[in-house]
């Protein structure tokens, strides 16, 4: 048995974390095969959520998985081997965001509040009382709220995905996205307002 | 004309969006302004929304901002819309994460594989 096998063997058996980026540094493919299984759907999903489409997901993926295999022996594992690899597979979809021919931006004036020219807000008045927990056990809902973020501008999805969603603070968010903290804070509101526009109907009050 | 015509005539030419109806809306922007000195209108109320919700607002600009919301049931509803809007994403997302995910297709599991082997 080689020794990364022999690592791998004791990684499977006592599911070590250690033994296992040990495995993959040595370049064995079942260590490989193993990670890519384990973490690769969570992985997917992430690039699905920030790229709303299924072939730029794949690459990002892709993407994903080479850069590991390249630069496994420069993970220390000061972090763990989740976090390091959610990090990597958010750069490498936001490089194919970059890379790729961008979808015609979607415009967000009809999301931007209305108001009269007194200065007043143009709007329903009553909100729906149902909480979030009540609203979202029905399904309708569910994929509504998952299309309505699908379907914003790349520049606002990335945004509220990485700062609202995956839990990234500002900072990094802005680092991630190469822009300032105030370019990114702008950004993150006109998502969330447009996201608010897109869920109005099942938040308010029909009629109201 | 008695206030209670007087009252109903100019709800119904604001309703139907007659010109009196700017004049009216006029009115009650003024009646606003006087009674309610240095309060954000609702168009300043929406720029704070976001400084609100992170918690950065200062505290004057904060008690303006629930003072206006207190006194309009519009930006209630849209300041609450906000953020229950903020909560469901997250909870999808979180939902997302907590359900077992399936397995990455037969497909791209292999493309994985192939692309390192072929890295090799």
């Amino acid at each position: 048995m080689s020794p990364s096998a022999g690592r791998l063997a004791q990684a499977a058996a006592s599911d070590d974390e250690e033994s296992l980026v040990a495995a993959l540094r040595d370049g064995n493919e079942r260590a490989f095969s193993q990670v890519v299984r384990t973490h690769g759907p969570r992985m997917y999903a992430m690039a699905m959520r920030l790229l709303a489409d299924e072939e730029a997901a794949r690459d990002a993926l892709q993407e994903a998985f080479l850069s590991v295999h390249r630069s496994v022996a420069a993970f220390q594992g000061k972090s763990a081997l989740a976090t390091w690899l959610h990090r990597i597979v958010v750069n490498a979809s936001l490089q194919q965001l970059r890379k790729k021919a961008r979808r015609p931006e979607v415009s967000l004036e009809e999301e931007i509040p209305k108001f009269d020219e007194l200065g007043f807000l143009v709007g329903p008045t009553k909100e729906n009382p149902a909480s979030v927990e009540e609203l979202l056990q029905r399904s309708d809902i569910r994929e509504l709220v998952r299309r309505s973020i699908d379907g914003l501008p790349d520049a606002c999805r990335v945004v509220l995905v990485l700062r609202d969603l995956e839990g990234y603070d500002t900072a990094a968010t802005a680092e991630l996205l190469g822009v300032s903290i105030s370019a990114t804070k702008v950004r993150l509101h006109r998502a969330r307002t447009a996201l608010r526009k897109k869920l109005e109907p099942v938040l308010t009050e029909a009629g109201s | 004309m008695s206030v209670k015509t007087w009252f109903i005539a100019t709800m119904g030419r604001k309703l139907r969006g007659d010109p009196g109806a700017s004049r009216f809306k006029r009115r009650v922007g003024s009646l606003f302004r006087r009674y309610f000195p240095g309060q954000l209108t609702c168009a300043q109320f929406e720029r704070f929304v976001f400084d609100y919700v992170e918690g950065t607002l200062a505290a004057r600009e904060r008690a303006r901002f629930e003072f206006h919301m207190r006194i309009c049931p519009m930006c209630e509803v849209h300041f609450r819309s906000y953020v229950k809007a903020v909560e469901m994403g997250r909870e999808i997302c979180r939902a997302d994460q907590r359900d077992a995910p399936m397995p990455l297709p037969d497909d791209l599991l292999a493309a994985v594989l192939d692309a390192r082997r072929e890295e090799e």
